[in-house]
């Protein structure tokens, strides 16, 4: 076990370095630099600030000067956002993206998981049919169109909700941005659910359950156990993805997150901030590929022995 | 040759004609393909029919509600008129409208110059204006002309354009990338895919663990910064769309090849010392065109995603072009006033993209194998 943990975050290495490298090639030649403002600084201010920021050196001295500066932890200053290191803007707008991506994860697990439980266990009534369908809809159809249709229902049209904004952290603000995150999900996790539930129940070992005259609650525990697997392998990316905020959602409804400073940060060539959202990204997705493998191992004992 | 390549054919066909078979008595599935047809028919020959060019720009129907009424409303008529009179400083008297024609009398301090109806045609409700009769040395003077009636069907946008002839010239984008850029996730995708799986060996490791790596890679964020690097060219926009989503293809057509590799066709042709790239092109590619198609069928909608989520985030296609992404984002953005600017791009696109998984999904079922 402990092996395996130690594999899978050496694996982690050359991934995240690979990561690090593309994108910091990719935003070395895009066209464009960071000090390209509206108004053009005269040449010896332009000179100051690339001297300021080592961007007077050759591209390879930057990128071992970015390596090290990294592996101390260090995701240097933003060039857009002058006087705040990448570091503090993340610690000032991760919680926020925390906040409404940690409930559009669990509300999706619970009720997608429900849902799609629920259709597999009455395959073929009008509740799978539902089911089957919104969640069909439900993958079609992408946050930056839900978004504002929910926006557009809940706060111009009936009022309820407020439309944008963060609101001192009151919970009617937070509603529609969660909702708009997890319905996408719920979808996802409802299919997946209803297949490898479906797929669980046909599986010998419930037979067996069902032959013992077990209670009908714990056969279908035994089988959504079983069908875990599936589900938990799509919730390391899909929560690692909620988690680090969504530039559509905050977007729409104003919440000052981190989902925002990639674009901007590209938009702006501040080398900096893109690959400081880069890492943190790249950190996320690899910290939940390996949670998912551990949780793996512990709905399915017969991986534990590989 | 040309034996061992029509043994393989008579499989392929019926595999594929089996499917359609298939596909044909399936009323959901000919539904979905029909609303694709049609959405595209739609799309492309639309433009040609409408009044309105997407990039016309009407100064005086700024959002405009959707409706079948034809503009302009009699009781905007005067004031129209006056202010395009004012400009040559001619001043309104009266103004009759009868069916599609006007007459109205103007004077004017100074003898009026002709040229003031310049002022009156480049407004958008009257065309044709010209001077009928002048009295008065010239200073009081009868117009006539036609007033221009148009409609606005799903209503105009901020700019006061046309919604539905952006809608449709918005859709011919959004397809276009669906078609091209699923072609180069194919095309790098079965090279790619069917190249590792054939050779096999170290080759193979090498590339599917490039595929891993890939895998991990936060690819939102590569294509933000392949657009940005690549600056704003559509025909570079859909290429670097296609060549984010060929990772799947390319694992996909290399499990098909392994297992079709081992196959007695494949050894049959071997017997016959047929060359091995001529086995690969003739003998294991054409058997897994159903796989293909079908995968190609469910990348649509996710290219189409993607070009449509670089555009809400003003990184795509440039004005005054547009696409259904970027006619979303502008709907998002006034939603108080103009709920039509929302609500009728976003019904195509979802009716677009529910279609094409739809149909995905319906061309898998028919070429499953274990369901025949």
């Amino acid at each position: 076990m402990t092996a395996f943990l130690v594999r899978r975050l050496l694996w982690a290495i050359p991934t995240l370095f690979a990561v690090v490298t593309l994108s910091f090639v990719l935003m070395r030649f895009t066209p464009g630099g960071p000090f390209n403002a509206d108004q053009a600084l005269a040449p010896a201010v332009l000179e100051n600030l690339k001297r300021a920021y080592r961007l007077d050196q050759p591209l390879i001295v930057q990128y071992r000067d970015y390596l090290a500066q990294l592996l101390r932890g260090d995701l240097g200053p933003s060039y857009s956002y002058r006087d705040f290191t990448v570091t503090e803007l993340f610690a000032r707008a991760l919680p926020y993206s925390l906040q409404i991506g940690g409930a559009a994860l669990l509300l999706s697990l619970a009720v997608g998981v429900s849902l799609g439980a629920l259709a597999a266990k009455r395959r073929g009534s009008a509740l799978d049919a539902v089911v089957t369908t919104l969640a069909g809809l439900g993958v079609t159809v992408p946050s930056f169109v839900i978004a504002p249709l929910l926006s557009l229902v809940f706060a111009v049209w009936l009022g309820w909700l407020p439309a944008a904004g963060w609101g001192e952290g009151a919970l009617a603000y937070k509603i529609l941005p969660v909702v708009a995150l997890a319905l996408p999900q719920i979808a996802a996790f409802a299919r997946l659910t209803r297949a490898a539930t479906i797929e669980a129940l046909k599986a010998d070992h419930i037979r067996t359950a069902r032959a013992y005259g077990l209670p009908e609650w714990r056969v279908t525990a035994q089988a959504l156990r079983a069908a875990g697997g599936p589900v938990v392998s799509y919730l390391g990316p899909a929560a690692a993805g909620l988690l680090t905020g969504s530039v559509v959602v905050e977007t729409i409804f104003g919440i000052p997150g981190v989902g925002r400073y990639f674009v901007l940060g590209a938009l702006n060539r501040d080398y900096a901030l893109v690959m400081g959202t880069v890492v943190l990204v790249a950190v996320f997705i690899v910290a939940f590929n390996v949670l998912v493998d551990l949780a793996y191992a512990a709905l399915d004992p017969r991986i534990r022995h590989d | 040759m040309t034996d061992a390549a029509l043994t393989a054919s008579p499989l392929r066909g019926g595999l594929g004609r089996r499917a359609l078979e298939r596909l044909r008595r399936d009323p959901v599935g000919l539904a979905a393909l029909g609303l694709l047809l049609a959405i595209a028919a739609v799309c492309f020959v639309g433009p040609w029919l409408s009044p309105h060019p997407h990039d016309r720009v009407y100064r005086s129907y700024v959002l405009v509600p959707p409706s079948l009424q034809p503009y302009p409303q009699e009781e905007t008529l005067e004031a129209a008129l006056r202010s395009a009179l004012a400009r040559g400083r001619v001043e309104l008297k009266s103004l009759s409208v009868e069916g599609g024609r006007f007459r109205a009398v103007a004077t004017s301090e100074q003898p009026i110059d002709p040229r003031v109806l310049r002022y009156v045609d480049r407004a958008d409700e009257f065309r044709n204006a010209r001077l009928a009769e002048t009295r008065d040395g010239g200073r009081t003077a009868t117009l006539d002309g036609e007033v221009s009636r148009v409609r606005f069907l799903m209503g105009t946008d901020a700019n006061g354009r046309d919604l539905l002839a952006r809608i449709l010239v918005g859709g011919q984008v959004s397809l276009a990338v669906g078609v091209l850029a699923t072609l180069t996730s194919l095309v790098i995708g079965v090279a790619w895919g069917a190249i590792a799986g054939f050779i096999g060996g170290r080759t193979d490791d090498l590339m599917m663990r490039t595929v891993d790596v890939l895998y991990a890679l936060p690819f939102v964020f590569l294509v933000i910064l392949l657009v940005v690097a690549f600056g704003r060219n559509v025909a570079l926009l859909f290429l670097a769309i296609g060549a984010i989503e060929w990772l799947d293809m390319a694992r996909i057509v290399r499990g098909e090849t392994l297992r079709l590799k081992s196959r007695e066709f494949v050894q049959a042709a071997r017997a016959l010392s047929v060359a091995e790239g001529r086995i690969l092109t003739r003998h294991i590619l054409p058997n897994m065109i159903g796989t293909v198609v079908v995968f190609a069928t469910l990348t649509a909608p996710k290219v189409i995603l993607l070009e449509s989520f670089l555009s809400f985030l003003g990184l795509g296609v440039q004005a005054p072009l547009t696409s259904w992404g970027a006619l979303i984002a502008q709907g998002a953005g006034s939603l108080q006033g103009a709920p039509h600017l929302l609500l009728f791009p976003a019904a195509f696109f979802i009716a677009t993209l529910a279609a094409l998984n739809v149909l995905g999904d319906r061309l898998r079922d028919a070429f499953d194998p274990k369901e025949r």
